[in-house]
């Protein structure tokens, strides 16, 4: 065998269906060699270290984060307004840098914090969906204690390193959206102590940075946001999905009363709440209080996302009730528990 | 729906597909699947732990940023990450030469030279050396096997003895293998 013969068989490209060429009973050929050598490692496999898959996919990321992110119509439904939060949120990043780093944005959290916590809270929603959560997204299965290790790792102590993971971390997902399409929006996971399905995952996780987008906006005094009128619909429709859980396993009673809550505005629609479940009405038309029905709520889309992501109060939210003021109340009560920290 | 751990079933084509999208996600089920192979494959031709652990985050890299180099339709991914494992490893032991040559002898790096192309037949000539050392009854098998990619099924026929035989041979003669290249001081084996 001569030198000439191992270069020109060696590359990948040589290699045919079969795994090797045909060879003859000379045993200078260098694709048998490899595939025996496979074989033999597969016998008496020298097993990688442990960290060398983490070491592998932060390698991934890392260069991941350098490529252009996917387009809106790769993604299935449910993936587009993550993708869209994560594009608006981004453009906030050279204007937020600007600013004292220490300054309060939300309570005593500053922009750094808010970065922290929502690539905290991604990285369980992409651990849900089966991504490598690496060791700057924080640590533990829930949304308080995994928010602080965050925020006490790298990405909390500088804002510029937040953006960066976030933004890493949330592309990441955006592009197993992508790849996993459609199909892939019904697949029942694990989330935040219950299991929802993965396009409804996606829809939590837009929902959350469009509130805390709206937070920084505000900070910037910038005006307020409001999402695509289809994003709108889709996360309020989530919302109210989850009403007649939030009620009940807040201890509340909805005695059979069936509810029609009616958004108004671009994005809304009509949807029958019950405490078994809630669903849209396939007519949005006008709605009006009717024999059967406890009562009907009519509030503004946006208004009714703000109160569910916490940003505005039961009382104080503009709506209006037909029929069981009572029961228009517990619409209104239960749409306040579904904000989370 | 999707089942539970829906990437462990996914074809080589539809793994591809995904990396083509920048999946992270395919990108662990193709390490869970091949990682141990690469790795022992570049282990066994590097011979040194950390040139091995080099050798596997290269082939998993280059698969993340040019799956589409690979063709289905020319082999199975696993091969394909088998030759790209042995090529980097022998890329690896190429430099190791070039670096433990005194530095008066050092030449232009980019082409390999008469005596780095020879370190390729000598990865291959080891191989061979101790093939040649078995037994005729293990040597034909192998033979068969990896030099004349016959089928079990064939090899069985036309030796006249049963395929459970057959791939007892197969086994038997590996291991001799493996045990003549640790004598000869192939790291793994």
């Amino acid at each position: 065998m001569t030198a000439d013969d191992i270069g020109a068989a060696e590359g990948p490209d040589n290699v045919d269906e079969t795994g090797a060429p045909s060879g003859g009973e000379a045993m200078d050929d260098n694709d048998a060699v490899w595939r025996l050598l496979s074989d033999l490692s597969e016998d008496d496999p020298v097993a990688p270290p442990v960290g060398l898959r983490a070491a592998v996919l932060a390698g991934a990321r890392s260069e991941g984060a350098n490529r252009p992110l996917p387009r809106a119509d790769q993604l299935p439904a449910a993936g587009v307004p993550y993708l869209r939060q994560l594009i608006e949120l981004s453009s906030l990043g050279p204007a937020l840098l600007a600013r004292p780093a220490q300054e309060p944005v939300l309570g005593e959290w500053t922009a750094t914090d808010v970065l922290a916590h929502l690539l905290a809270v991604d990285a369980l929603a992409g651990a849900a969906l089966g991504l490598p959560t690496p060791p700057e997204t924080g640590s533990g299965a829930d949304v308080l204690t995994r928010t602080a290790s965050a925020r006490s790792g790298p990405a909390g102590a500088s804002l510029r390193e937040a953006l960066a993971v976030w933004r890493a971390q949330a592309a990441a997902i955006a592009r197993h959206t992508a790849a996993v399409g459609e199909p892939g929006m019904a697949r029942q996971v694990p989330y935040l102590g219950t299991v929802m399905a993965a396009g409804d995952v996606l829809l939590d996780r837009a929902f959350e940075t469009w509130v805390h987008a709206e937070d920084l906006r505000t900070v910037l005094g910038r005006p307020a946001l409001d999402p695509a009128p289809g994003d709108v619909h889709l996360m309020s429709d989530l919302g109210v999905r989850m009403l007649p859980g939030a009620w009940l396993s807040a201890g509340g009673d909805l005695d059979d009363e069936l509810v029609h809550l009616v958004l108004t505005g671009p994005g809304g629609g009509a949807w029958r709440v019950g405490p078994r479940g809630a669903a849209a009405l396939p007519d949005a038309g006008p709605a009006g209080w009717r024999p059967g029905l406890a009562a009907v709520v009519v509030m503004d889309g946006i208004d009714f996302c703000r109160l569910a992501g916490g940003r505005a109060e039961p009382h104080s939210v503009p709506h209006r009730v037909e029929g069981d003021r009572a029961a228009g109340a517990h619409v209104l009560a239960a749409t306040a528990l579904l904000a989370r920290p | 729906m999707l089942p539970d751990h829906a990437e462990a079933i996914l074809t080589d084509d539809e793994l591809v597909r995904r990396l083509g999208l920048g999946d992270e996600v395919a990108l662990a089920a193709a390490y869970d699947r091949f990682a141990t192979m690469v790795h022992a494959v570049a282990a066994r031709v590097c011979g040194e732990r950390h040139a091995a652990e080099d050798v596997t985050q290269q082939v998993f890299l280059q698969l993340w940023t040019s799956p589409g180099t690979f063709d289905g339709h020319k082999g199975s991914l696993r091969g394909w990450l088998a030759v790209l494992a042995h090529r980097r490893a022998v890329d690896w032991v190429r430099r190791e030469a070039v670096r433990s040559r005194p530095s008066y002898a050092r030449v232009d790096d980019s082409a390999p030279s008469a005596e780095e192309q020879a370190l390729d037949a000598t990865v291959a000539r080891r191989v061979a050396a101790a093939v040649d050392q078995l037994p005729e009854t293990y040597r034909e098998v192998v033979r068969m096997l990896y030099y004349e990619e016959l089928p079990v099924r064939v090899i069985a026929d036309r030796l006249g003895i049963p395929e459970g035989t057959t791939k007892t041979r197969l086994r038997a003669a590996r291991q001799r293998l493996a045990a003549e290249l640790a004598a000869a001081g192939w790291a793994g084996a």
